[in-house]
């Protein structure tokens, strides 16, 4: 029976919504009742990576660029009574620029779109506007035009927008941002060095000013540094986010902090940054009289801190904050979990530090460990060590803070990395780096076995004789000449063994433990079947090789 | 809450009779509706879907209800609900489907998103012929409509 034939179109077409457009695509040729299910999926997912840049030159084939722009218009234009409700379109170039802008000029073909996602290297060559009454939830990345110019103009008329995610050089003007009670945003990763015409972002910043969650990337906020002046005040902003880069500067960070005067929550995302001639009020960087006055005003009642590396400024700066920050109720510093120098092991081993206000005159440390596969004991030698030391308290006594360190129970995990070529090529070279030792480990041992080989020889005649007797026996004429170094192991073995049993065992024994690597206490009938293993391979490695 | 107490039977196809907390029986949404309507019998039969299935997406809700149920430590808890998702769609195909369709006869949106999110991980990386195999698709074009079919989606296929 056909299995999926028992489903419905709609679930089918549900199962197909969890592909990209392409694979769902690909279905098509199942068989008839297949054909368009495909194009009745609510999304469009679409990745020109993914279908023309594996194979080298099939972009430039004929008819591709065409049968795939083609593809797109007709699922645009046969939505029938599944009109499209979410547009992921990633695109490097080739694609006819005026269709591209009809695609994502959203009104045209996708009335009841809500979802729109664009991610190009360039904005098609013209004044762009996005522009769409159902869009909710606009994704942009893109990278100026073409030849990299900034885009001259963009405007957003899009009054339900719920999410603005939007990274590009700075345009020229930002004409239009419509959009009432915006969600969220990134606001735009801009590239500073474009410092022409910068003049406008504070169109885009002021257009945003509704806003209740706000992230802001690195380069953006060194952007803002040049719209301080007409900064303006965010009135339902809620929830702020802020990346920081250790070769940016904070320029713009007081003039945000105190221009959201409704503010509760203050993520950073790295505390290091670029020192400017306007730090030391935010930060502690510089000191100057009026030192955190932009904290004192702010209402932030929670404040969170990512990618903590533990450095004497970092601790300093936290110290300052929990000193100024009048309203905070709690602070959360969550460690760096890839970028630590892993021998330090203090910042390696602690998870999340809290912080939360307390009114009493004694404040308190307590150390936790997470742990899920620990043994009593070592979960109280950790939690007996103190961390208290770790972090400063605040200097002033209007703010009291009780302390708690979360620690990792184990180190923790390597983080993931992904099979980029860089990461595989850095594998290799470690994996060749190990060979190389191990080879060099080897050798060692050989010589060390060698050594011993000889010894025994050289102490016991009644030895050196049976062996000379075995190999004069068993070999032909070819390795008689390199006497000196033929060892065989096997021959001599068997000989101690015949003249002496106690010598065999013990001689057994020290092999065992010089190729295990220490492991001494093994039982005997395991002993005996490694020792077999192991003189053949010794033999095998220490027997002159053809052609030496 | 008083009403949480509430039991109500779900009847399979077999005439089993499932006893579940009105809070679970409400994650078919069906089922709610079915309430609001004012259908307040206390046994509500299934007939589509038999006692194996049944049992299986009752046992999904409970879990998600109780876990919707624990205030606090939402982090945990909802990497501990992906691991039994998880595990609880591990199943081979046939009962995969016949979760697909119950899910999809009670409207349970959550089960109905992880099963058709496993079958769609399962074709993706898959050849036509494999995909007609597993699923028991006939194939029904002649080669000059499958021809049709490639070109007409030409940059979906590979060369």
């Amino acid at each position: 029976m056909d299995r999926i034939g028992s489903l419905p179109d709609d679930v089918i077409c549900h199962i197909l919504s969890f592909l990209t457009t392409k694979e769902a695509a690909f279905t098509s040729i199942l068989s008839k009742r297949w054909r368009n299910l495909f194009t009745l999926v609510p999304n469009l997912d679409i990745d020109d990576s993914v279908f023309l840049i594996p194979e080298e030159g099939k972009r430039e084939r004929d008819g591709i660029l065409q049968s795939f722009m083609d593809f797109v218009e007709r699922v645009l234009a046969s939505q029938g009574d599944t009109p499209i409700k979410k547009f992921s379109l990633k695109c490097k170039t080739g694609i006819d620029t005026d269709r591209v802008n009809l695609w994502i000029c959203a009104d045209t073909f996708l009335p009841m779109l809500k979802t729109l996602t664009f991610e190009s290297t360039w904005w098609p060559e013209m004044d762009e506007s996005v522009s769409s009454q159902s869009l909710r939830k606009l994704t942009i990345y893109a990278g100026g035009f073409r030849d990299f110019r900034n885009p001259k103009s963009i405007s957003f008329d899009t009054p339900n927008l719920v999410y603005l995610e939007y990274s590009d050089y700075v345009a020229a003007d930002y004409p239009k941002l419509t959009g009432h009670d915006i969600e969220l945003i990134r606001a735009p990763n801009d590239e500073d060095d474009v410092s022409l015409r910068l003049g406008n972002v504070w169109k885009l910043i002021s257009g945003l000013r509704n806003v209740q969650r706000l992230f802001i990337s690195a380069d953006t906020l060194e952007v803002l540094s040049l719209c301080c002046e007409s900064m303006p005040v965010f009135n339902n902003l809620k929830f702020l986010g802020i990346i920081s880069a250790e070769d940016l500067g904070w320029q713009a960070m007081p003039v945000l902090l105190r221009n959201c005067p409704h503010l509760e929550t203050l993520i950073l995302k790295g505390l290091l940054h670029y020192v400017t001639d306007k730090c030391g009020d935010v930060c502690d960087c510089i000191s100057r009289e009026d030192k955190g006055r932009s904290l004192l005003s702010c209402p932030v009642k929670k404040l969170e801190i990512r990618e903590f590396q533990g450095t004497v400024r970092e601790k300093e700066m936290i110290r300052h904050f929990l000193d100024s920050f009048p309203c905070l109720d709690d602070m959360e510093v969550y460690a760096d979990q890839n970028g630590n120098d892993p021998t330090d092991v203090e910042v390696n081993r602690i998870c999340k530090i809290v912080a939360y206000k307390v009114h009493a005159e004694e404040v308190s440390t307590e150390t936790v460990v997470e742990s899920k596969s620990m043994s009593q004991t070592q979960m109280e030698e950790i939690s007996s060590q103190s961390f208290s030391w770790f972090l400063q308290f605040p200097r002033n006594n209007r703010n009291k803070y009780n302390f708690v360190y979360i620690l990792h129970g184990a180190p923790p995990p390597p983080p993931p990395q992904e099979m980029s070529q860089d990461y595989l090529k850095e594998q290799l070279d470690a994996a060749k780096t190990k060979l190389a030792e191990l080879n060099e480990e080897y050798k060692e041992r050989q010589r060390v076995h060698d050594a011993m080989f000889d010894r025994i020889v050289e102490q016991n005649p009644m030895i050196a004789s049976a062996l000379k007797a075995r190999q004069s026996a068993t070999e032909g004429s070819e390795a008689s000449n390199d006497q000196e170094k033929k060892r065989d192991f096997k021959a001599l073995f068997e000989i101690i063994a015949e003249l002496n049993p106690d010598l065999a065992s013990v001689l057994r024994a020290r092999r065992g433990t010089d190729l295990e690597g220490g492991e001494t206490s093994r039982d005997q009938g395991e002993m005996t079947e490694l020792d077999q293993i192991t003189s053949e391979a010794v033999a095998a490695y220490v027997l002159p090789q053809d052609g030496h | 809450m008083s009403e949480s107490n509430k039991k109500i039977s779900l009847i399979s196809s077999e005439g089993e009779a499932f006893e579940v907390s009105e809070a679970v029986a409400r994650e078919f949404e069906i089922v709610a509706h079915m309430l609001e309507d004012g259908c307040s019998g206390s046994s509500i039969p299934i007939t589509t879907v038999d006692s194996n299935i049944l049992g299986k997406v009752i046992e999904y809700c409970t879990k998600h209800v109780e876990v919707g149920n624990v205030e606090g430590n939402s982090e945990k808890a909802e990497k501990d609900l992906e691991e039994f998702d998880k595990r609880f769609i591990a199943v081979e195909m046939n009962t995969l489907f016949s979760l697909i369709l119950a899910a999809n006869y009670l409207n349970v949106k959550g089960l109905l998103n992880i099963g058709c999110q496993k079958v769609a991980d399962t074709i993706k990386d898959m050849k036509p012929e494999e995909v007609r195999s597993i699923f028991n698709i006939e194939n029904d074009y002649t080669p000059a409509e499958e021809e049709v079919v490639r070109k007409e989606n030409e940059w979906a296929f590979q060369p």
